[in-house]
């Protein structure tokens, strides 16, 4: 209580010395938590783009499929395989898909497509295409004959709603396929390359289409907890055949995805981890200069008996109680700017060259910011721990003086 | 703990005290051989000119410097063989100190000063307050005992700082030039003070000065000459 006391006193007795060592506590935690929160929002918006809204977490497909995508590698459609689905538990839906490439024609131009057949109710669990169309209308049954077409493609192929639209491609067992199709609509979609590429048609129509009825090259799962896809996927091939199925996680389904954010993580990771350096060095500056100014003060208390420990626990006391707010502060401080860019996402010019690199990746040129908490506590975490690294030299040196060497100072 | 022998012991006796600073370069000679002994209840003055070794040995004696050779015994204990841990209690415990300025922890009040000693000493907090009152009033600073060190005068500054040095219950007190940056006044006031706490509860002071004020008060004169005692001069003092 007596060295609280003294170190409460001591923070106040400097109040700009005390403010500088806060404010730079305040700035570490605020700058590592709003990178942190933009690296690791960045990652979660990547991951919802593609694996959210579009491949979904957890994926069953006929063995085999994943390695060689081909209509031959097709799984039937069964009442029993969506019964053993829906008894599995963490799983809430089952989207349906048959998915292949054809080309695709206007009346001046033809482009190589990627075929989606969905089941228009399941998949407004997964992609929501209705809730993405920018022209035209969603479809109304799963037989119809038509197709919602992506907005860059439509462009592309120079059509228009209602226009009629050419499909040519090799369907199940090398049959050909072939079709003239209305347009219904246009989608937007977050990732760039199925703006390009998509042609989404009712899922009957596309196994018509393909010639594979009942037929479907996967099942996408949506699952209560994203984070608990491994184990969902560890449970439900323990349900179904693994000669027959398999059933794979998105990081196994993505593996390139997952590279790409482990890579930028490491990167991220040095720049911060230069910040904590910066950081412990300006607060190492601070406390050297609290504890060079006091040096005659801990030899005339070391002088009349003050024990070294009792020295030590002050200071340390005096730089934990500046680190606790300071971090505390910093989060608070950190939380609304990551709050307001998660809200207002950051949307990088799309004729700038970093806009173009990620939409290489087949991403949206956006940078979004998380909110998770974990990123806000464990940066105040970390700032705290480093501040009381950094201090521990100068605390020590200070407990450890020569009476009488210090007050000749 | 090493002790001398004998029933009579003194408070304070050295045996042959040097002192050597930078013996491997150019080397100094701060003590050379220093036989003093001090007995309970002594007002000494230890003088002597600038470089003569008057603060290394009160240094020594306070246990704050490690003599180069001789011994240094407090109470019959001999402080050149205690560790850096027992020599911080046997100070906390056995010796009281008044240096010549800035004594005091600036973010605590005179009171909280005083009884600071008392904590370190593990007494009861009840008993640290009642006592350091006590004291304050002793050196009357009994309406400033709530002052931190800023708010008051170079003086008592200097008185707080004796009250601390007696808060402890000290062997002796060693005041290291404790006049020297005070005015006549508040000179001939702290020196009344101790010279009344040394008569009446027999405390032993032993300053180091080049103060005159200080060294006419002193019943005992010690000076100190290339770090050998010049002179040993007992006198008689008129305490009025």
């Amino acid at each position: 209580m007596l060295y609280l006391k003294l170190a409460w006193r001591n923070i106040w007795r400097n109040k700009r010395r005390t403010f500088i060592t806060m404010l730079s506590i305040i700035v570490a935690v605020m700058l590592s938590s709003v990178m942190r929160t933009m690296n690791e929002g960045s990652y979660e918006q990547m991951i919802e783009n593609t694996v959210g809204i579009f491949t979904g977490y957890v994926q069953i497909h006929q063995k085999g499929y994943w390695d060689d995508k081909t209509l031959e590698n097709t799984l039937v459609s069964s009442d029993t395989l969506f019964q053993i689905i829906a008894q599995t538990p963490g799983i809430t839906k089952a989207v349906p898909r048959i998915e292949s490439y054809a080309l695709v024609a206007g009346e001046n131009q033809s482009r190589a497509a990627m075929v989606i057949g969905i089941d228009p109710e399941k998949e407004r669990s997964l992609s929501d295409p209705q809730n993405r169309i920018v022209t035209g209308s969603y479809f109304e049954d799963l037989n119809e004959r038509s197709v919602l077409l992506g907005t860059d493609l439509v462009q592309r192929l120079e059509l228009q709603v209602g226009d009629s639209l050419v499909m040519i491609g090799q369907g199940f067992r090398g049959q050909s396929a072939a079709g003239l199709y209305e347009v219904k609509g246009t989608v937007r979609f977050p990732n760039p390359e199925m703006n390009k590429s998509l042609v989404m048609m009712p899922l009957g129509t596309a196994q018509f289409f393909l010639a594979a009825p009942d037929r479907l090259t996967g099942i996408s799962l949506i699952i209560e907890d994203s984070d608990d896809a491994e184990s969902v996927t560890k449970i439900l091939s323990g349900y179904l055949s693994s000669e027959d199925y398999e059933v794979m996680d998105w990081k196994e389904l993505m593996p390139e995805l997952v590279q790409a954010i482990e890579s930028d993580r490491g990167s991220g990771l040095i720049i911060i981890m230069i910040l904590y350096v910066v950081v412990g060095f300006g607060i190492l500056g601070t406390v050297l200069m609290m504890i060079t100014e006091r040096t005659y003060e801990f030899g005339v208390m070391i002088s009349v008996g003050t024990s070294r420990f009792a020295i030590a626990m002050m200071l340390a006391f005096e730089v934990l109680l500046m680190a606790m707010a300071g971090s505390l502060v910093g989060i608070v401080a950190s939380y609304p700017i990551s709050y307001y860019f998660h809200i207002n996402p950051i949307r990088l010019s799309d004729s700038g060259d970093m806009a173009q690199v990620i939409e290489t990746f087949g991403m949206e040129p956006v940078l979004q910011f998380s909110l998770e908490p974990s990123l806000f506590y464990s940066q105040a975490i970390i700032i705290f721990v480093i501040t009381l690294i950094f201090c521990l030299i100068p605390i020590l040196k200070a407990s450890r003086l020569n009476p009488v060497k210090a007050m000749r100072s | 703990m090493p002790t001398q022998n004998g029933n009579n012991m003194s408070v304070i006796r050295t045996e042959g005290l040097t002192k050597v600073y930078n013996p491997d370069q150019v080397p100094v000679h701060a003590l050379n051989g220093v036989d003093l002994t001090i007995e309970k209840g002594e007002f000494t003055a230890i003088v002597g000119p600038s470089g003569s070794g008057k603060t290394t040995l009160l240094n020594i004696i306070g246990g704050l410097d490690e003599p180069t050779g001789g011994k240094a015994f407090i109470r019959g204990t001999d402080i050149s063989t205690l560790s850096d841990r027992e020599l911080i209690n046997f100070r906390l415990n056995h010796i009281g100190f008044v240096f010549q300025s800035f004594n005091l922890i600036p973010v605590l009040t005179a009171l909280e000063n005083v009884s600071f000693i008392m904590q370190m000493q593990g007494r009861p907090a009840k008993e640290c307050r009642e006592k350091s009152i006590e004291l304050l009033e002793e050196v009357g600073l009994k309406d400033k005992i709530n002052k931190r060190p800023s708010e008051l005068s170079g003086g008592q500054q200097q008185r707080v700082a004796v009250a601390r040095a007696l808060a402890s219950k000290p062997d002796f007190v060693l005041a290291d030039e404790p006049t020297a940056n005070l005015d006549s006044v508040s000179t001939a006031e702290l020196l009344d003070m101790m010279a009344e706490l040394n008569e009446v509860e027999d405390m032993t002071f032993i300053f180091s000065t080049h103060d005159q004020r200080v060294i006419d008060r002193a019943r005992r004169v010690i000076t100190l000459v290339d770090g050998k005692i010049d002179s040993d001069e007992e006198r008689t003092v008129d305490s009025g």
